[in-house]
């Protein structure tokens, strides 16, 4: 079956000409040893041939700044198993960036690669689409030259059209310009780089295989990446041209000057054609002098922040307590078919629906999160954004880009470890990731409430006017934030992350987003999270429940278990419970806490319906009197302030660990968050039960 | 006319890019291919101490660099010349 990939820079239009070009016959595709993803369409041609559309992460270069661009340069050498080969590449130009886009053209074509041009966005240049112009640039680029809009699907019969007679052979792009790498340089290094080593890490496209030109510019790229550290490419893929300290200085130089060079010869290019004013440019920076003004822009990405992590907490709770009680519904509807009081029963019940309902409860707020994420990206404000904010991240570790993952971080860390993927800088990337889960998600509220109401709720109010609940909700959320901003700095001094991640970044004119491009993008998303985070879940649960409802056998037990709360308490949860007993007693507390940490593990809201059944109650809610009163004869306000610093600190959540893998790469990863966070979390908490005690608190 | 740091141009001024000082790190051989090369006219639209960055308007894109990025590039100022 014949690939054509879609190439083009950030904001092409790219992924829009892709779900024109494939509808939704689509899919977002893992490759091995790569962490992001690409997507897969495919499109027929007019003799019925199906072909492979790969829609790749966008790109200014060949030469890869993060991990998303590393992907496309590696599909693009046939380097991805599944990827490996491809019959056609097709430019996506944003016709008010031509410029740009042609340096990338210009790329491809020195390595002898087959291209055609799509020019999207056409709409803002119509003087650009004028067929005298169109045949210009052809002429000049040496291959078709597609004018396309996504609003108007004639031009993208014509792009189609364009690429079938090239897969058939009917039109051939006359690409004569190719040579421009080598032409400065010496003979003796030219002869040198006339010849293909066996051991080259990609592979060559037809046309260099046979031509010194392309092979000589192929070895030029080659050295230059090896010169680089992201694709970890060593000196022995170089070693087939023995060089010389001499001949590695002349090519270093030449390197330094061929973006020079092929900027010259886009301008040569561009030369001759008639072009109208950039209007969205001038617009956009009128808009900027208010938006990136240092107090307003500022004051502005607050408020907006604010509002959309408001909006989102809003929208996604209705939604998701709708699934829950639709899903409970359907639970207990199957449950009236099984046996009453039988284990198959309970895991049906209470194991698969709660475990499903458990991956479903993230669901409207990971789509609403990446729908905002992905129209302020498209919109070409999260760029602004970056920029704003850049300055003071770094101060930790972080970056303009971990901005966006951390306010996700304070609605739920899942969806915020998955949106490090914009972060070019691999360390920073991971230090972001490894410390989001300090930020005070929503998971954590119901438990604060619980605690608070119970324990806080009755002291007078300091200084007269200052609410103790309130002011303690705050402290937690402060020591949320604190925590993963110091963890960040101490994880950058340890990685020495502080010398790659210098901000430099393209503003876009603003733009209308697409929200049809963008829910397309939304369920790709929702898709990913349910196959690889929802099925870690959803094991952990059962395994959970199975700890809850199974036993160890005994033959000394005395009496028949009557109670939940006694079945709970010979369970292996209530064994759990009572071996880590000697970890809490420090922190006043007693197994029973223990069973509620233990469960809050699957996710932390459970710790409030846990302990109401570890108290033998039937409250569910953590406003529900008799389990604060519960809540009170039990556990003194002392050892209350240790729970809430230690449910603020550590790392009660499976999914996230489970996020943290996938994004990392590593199970390593998230035993070190895992450890990080319960570490501190459990010392802090001692500390402050010491001090307490010292200080007569107890 | 002197060269100066890209850094150290007053805001609102325009120039062209004479040189580049470490043309092969990484970060700033991505500049250069965003269209910062030698040769290539400017206008600093925003610059200050705030955000340690500079936004830089180039033909047909506006660029945000780190202060120490900016530091990479010497150019020469010129009169009448917008980016």
């Amino acid at each position: 079956m014949s690939r054509i990939l879609l190439l083009g820079n950030q904001n092409s239009g790219k992924s829009t000409l892709f779900n024109a070009l494939t509808g939704l016959n689509s899919k977002v595709a893992n490759f091995p040893g790569v962490t992001v993803e690409a997507k897969i369409g495919q499109i027929t041609r007019l003799g019925g041939e199906r072909v492979d559309v790969v829609d790749l992460p966008g790109t200014y270069s060949l030469i890869p700044a993060s991990e998303e661009e590393e992907l496309t340069v590696r599909a693009i050498f046939g380097q991805i198993a599944g990827l490996n080969k491809h019959s056609l590449i097709v430019v996506v130009i944003d016709s008010t960036e031509l410029r740009r886009g042609l340096y990338l053209y210009s790329q491809i074509i020195e390595l002898g690669f087959k291209a055609i041009i799509a020019l999207s966005m056409v709409d803002q240049q119509p003087m650009l689409a004028e067929q005298h112009n169109i045949s210009l640039l052809q002429k000049a680029v040496g291959t078709y030259v597609v004018p396309i809009s996504a609003n108007d699907k004639n031009s993208i019969t014509r792009l189609k059209t364009t690429i079938d007679s090239i897969l058939a052979g009917a039109l051939r792009p006359q690409i004569k310009e190719q040579p421009l790498l080598f032409e400065e340089l010496s003979e003796s290094l030219q002869e040198k780089l006339s010849y293909m080593g066996s051991n080259i890490p990609h592979v060559l496209p037809e046309q260099a295989q046979n031509s010194v030109d392309l092979i000589r510019n192929h070895n030029i790229y080659l050295y230059r990446l090896v010169r680089g550290s992201r694709l970890k490419l060593r000196e022995e893929h170089i070693g087939h041209l023995r060089l010389n300290a001499d001949q590695r200085h002349e090519l270093d130089r030449l390197i330094a000057s061929t973006p020079e060079h092929r900027f010259a010869r886009v301008d040569r290019w561009l030369k001759d054609l008639k072009n109208g004013p950039d209007t969205s440019r001038a617009k956009s920076d009128l808009v900027d002098k208010f938006l990136l003004h240092p107090f307003l822009g500022s004051l502005f990405l607050l408020i907006l922040f604010v509002f959309l992590l408001q909006s989102m907490f809003l929208l996604a709770q209705p939604i998701a307590d709708w699934l829950a009680e639709m899903l409970s519904s359907a639970g207990h509807a199957v449950g009236d078919i099984l046996p009453a009081d039988s284990m198959i029963r309970s895991l049906v019940v209470e194991g698969i629906f709660e475990g499903v309902g458990s991956i479903l409860a993230f669901l409207p707020l990971i789509a609403l999160l990446f729908l905002f994420v992905g129209m302020l990206e498209d919109s070409g404000y999260l760029a602004r954004a970056t920029y704003l904010l850049d300055a003071t991240l770094k101060r930790f570790g972080l970056c303009g880009r971990s901005l966006t993952p951390m306010l996700s971080g304070f609605a739920c860390a899942v969806p915020a470890i998955l949106s490090t993927r914009t972060i070019g800088d691999r360390k920073v990337r991971l230090i972001t990731l490894l410390v989001l889960p300090f930020l005070t998600c929503s998971a954590r509220l119901p438990i604060f409430g619980l605690i608070v109401g119970a324990l806080f709720s009755t002291y007078p109010a300091l200084f007269g006017f200052l609410d103790m609940g309130a002011l303690i909700f705050l402290l937690m959320y402060a020591l949320g934030l604190g925590a993963s901003l110091l963890a960040a700095a101490i994880l950058a001094k340890l990685m020495r992350s502080s010398e790659s991640q210098n901000l430099s970044i393209e503003l876009p004119p603003y733009r209308w987003p697409s929200l049809k491009a963008n829910i397309k993008r939304v369920m790709d998303r929702v898709y990913l999270f349910v196959r690889d985070v929802g099925s870690v879940i959803f094991a952990s649960t059962i395994l959970v429940w199975s700890l809850f409802h199974f036993e160890p056998y005994t033959s000394e037990r005395v009496g028949p278990i009557t109670t939940p709360a006694q079945k709970l308490e010979q369970s292996y949860a209530g064994m759990i419970g009572k071996s880590i007993e000697p970890a809490l007693q420090p922190l006043g507390l007693d197994w029973q806490v223990g069973v509620g940490v233990l469960a809050s593990f699957l996710a932390r809201e459970v710790f409030v319906s846990t302990m109401a059944v570890v108290y033998g109650l039937q409250a569910e809610d953590e406003s529900d009197p008799g389990l604060k009163n519960a809540f009170k004869r039990h556990i003194s306000p002392l050892s209350g302030l240790c729970l809430l610093i230690f449910f603020t600190l550590s790392m009660q959540c499976v999914s996230t660990l489970a996020a943290t893998r996938r994004e990392s790469g590593s199970i390593l990863w998230s035993l070190l968050q895992f450890f990080m966070m319960t570490g501190s979390a459990y010392i802090l908490a001692i500390s402050t039960y010491f001090v307490g005690t010292m200080l007569g608190w107890a | 006319m002197t060269e100066s740091s890209l850094k150290k141009m007053p805001l609102g001024s325009s120039g062209r890019i004479s040189r580049c000082l470490a043309p092969l790190r990484e970060d700033v051989y991505r500049l250069l291919e965003m269209g910062l090369c030698e040769g290539a006219y400017f206008t600093i639209l925003q610059s200050g101490t705030m955000f340690q960055a500079i936004e830089l308007s180039l033909p047909g894109s506006r660029l945000c660099i780190a202060d120490d990025l900016a530091n990479q590039f010497l150019a020469v100022a010129s009169k009448g010349i917008k980016g």
